[in-house]
């Protein structure tokens, strides 16, 4: 594994110095000065966190975290699914659930807390009865719980009593001006369907347990800022995830409408101007702008997933056998124990050579500490360490740009990173 | 982290803004409904 150097952004006035969990902003005449040349020397001795550690399915040491893929059953048809939802009906089966969370919690008897996510496959909370029993199956044992669900949003309002009484975090899809085109319904329409349920939810739901994903392709591109914009003002919806749409490994993905990343890079920095400009609280969440760091890879530390096939995979792009088979971690068995160091050795073996550390273009890159890499399913599914163009062109556009403004004004650092991190003003 | 924000106040004292993170942020621990500032997959969740 490559050692990744700290990187220095030109930012016309000032310079950027991005290293592990910090960003340092001065001017370029301070930077140019002997002095300033220092600044890289200091923060390239900093530790570097040792992420082939292998965390499998812990947050931290007393904190499980598990993502169950309760369906493969959708009742929409989204144009660019990564996981061809609707195509099958097979739930997961509620056995094959508990009997994963018995094992980790055998495998880690420190646990006092677990992170259940709930995701597609197809529409989670069309199969509420696993997400239930689930919930109940760890509060009987005093276990506290965080739910996340992330939903097409048709169903919230038939069991939105469960979830305030349950303190779920929802993410809810909803493509803005182009969903009708995007996420059509299955014989209904979605778009009133998710107007109805975000109308009620403003007036129903805690704000902070709310949070929309937006999926960009050429249809909605252009509205980007007004489509966001209007989903704080109408909807009260404080916090947006914005990914560009990109092929996956499902039949319906691989011809994907993916915007422009030009154009795509272009309307995020309107869009963060405009949200500067009109003071709109707001958090906006997209890949290509993640917390300064060399350490993190998806997958690898707390991730794992129980999918509807009875399989234990690190992504929910990998659900079922013929994908990507060397990176499936486990296969149910329930006559007998989950080998966690043999899924450990899956990880070493088949997964961390994935990491970003190791992509040679992101090794000689001074924004691959913000970026990432992005997604490394994009990498693992082209077949190899090849450099993924597309998620590099966005983030040279839009990471100098947005330091840039923050530079200027941190308000533009706290839209992105929320109030994550701590400031000490040196000398100014 | 402290340690190096320190240092680079010892030895260079130029002015300049530090913006530094805890580890904890890094693994999303934190603030859970920040995740995906400090994950950059899970896109199309």
């Amino acid at each position: 594994m490559q050692e990744l150097k700290a990187g220095v952004v030109d930012l016309g006035e000032g310079v950027a110095i991005i290293g592990n969990r910090i960003l340092i902003f001065l001017s370029k005449k301070e930077f140019n000065s002997k002095k300033g040349k220092g600044i890289l020397h200091e923060i390239e001795r900093k530790e570097d966190c040792n992420c082939e550690e292998g965390l499998c399915a812990r947050a931290d040491e007393r904190t499980l975290s598990i993502t169950f893929l309760p369906t493969m059953r959708c009742n929409l048809r989204c144009i660019y699914c990564y996981s061809d939802g609707g195509w099958d009906n097979r739930d997961l089966c509620l056995e094959d659930a508990l009997y994963v969370i018995d094992q980790l919690l055998k495998e880690y008897p420190q646990i006092n807390k677990v992170n259940l996510y709930f995701a597609g496959g197809g529409e989670p909370l069309l199969n509420f009865s696993l997400i239930r029993e689930v919930v109940n199956y760890l509060k009987d044992k005093y276990l506290k719980t965080h739910i996340r669900i992330v939903t097409n949003g048709t169903l919230i309002l038939d069991y939105i009593d469960w979830l305030k009484k349950n303190d779920v975090y929802l993410r809810i899809s909803y493509d803005g001006s182009s969903h009708f085109k995007t996420r059509p319904g299955f014989g209904f329409n979605s778009e009133e369907k998710i107007v109805k349920t975000l109308n009620t939810l403003k007036d129903e739901y805690p704000p902070d347990k709310l949070s929309v994903q937006m999926t960009i392709t050429k249809f909605n591109v252009l509205n980007i800022p007004t489509d966001v914009v209007t989903l704080s003002t109408l909807y009260g919806i404080r916090t947006v995830k914005i990914e560009p749409v990109q092929t996956s490994c499902s039949e319906r993905s691989k011809i994907v409408d993916s915007p422009d990343p030009l154009l795509f890079s272009k309307k995020m920095i309107s869009l963060f101007d405009m949200i500067i400009k009109e003071d709109i609280e707001m958090f906006i969440d997209t890949s290509y702008l993640s917390i300064p760091s060399n350490s993190y890879f998806c997958s690898l530390r707390n991730k794992i997933v129980v999918s509807p096939y009875g399989l234990l995979t690190p992504c929910v792009e990998i659900v079922k056998e013929g994908v990507k088979d060397d990176l499936i971690l486990w296969k149910i068995d329930k006559s007998k124990d989950i080998n966690f160091s043999a899924i450990r050795e899956v990880q070493m073996k088949n997964l961390f050579k994935f990491h970003y550390k190791n992509y040679p273009v992101c090794s000689q890159c001074n924004l691959s500490y913000i970026c990432k890499g992005n997604c490394p399913m994009r990498m693992i599914l082209r077949g190899g360490l090849v450099p993924y163009e597309y998620n590099c062109s966005i983030a040279r556009n839009l990471i100098p740009e947005f330091l840039n403004r923050a530079y200027h004004d941190e308000r533009y650092l706290k839209l992105v990173f929320g109030n994550s991190f701590s400031v000490h003003r040196e000398c100014v | 982290m402290m340690a190096i924000i320190n240092s680079l106040k010892a030895k260079l004292g130029i002015p300049m803004v530090i913006y530094s993170w805890k580890k904890e942020h890094i693994d999303g621990k934190v603030d859970e409904n920040i995740l995906g500032a400090a994950h950059p997959g899970c896109c199309k969740q």
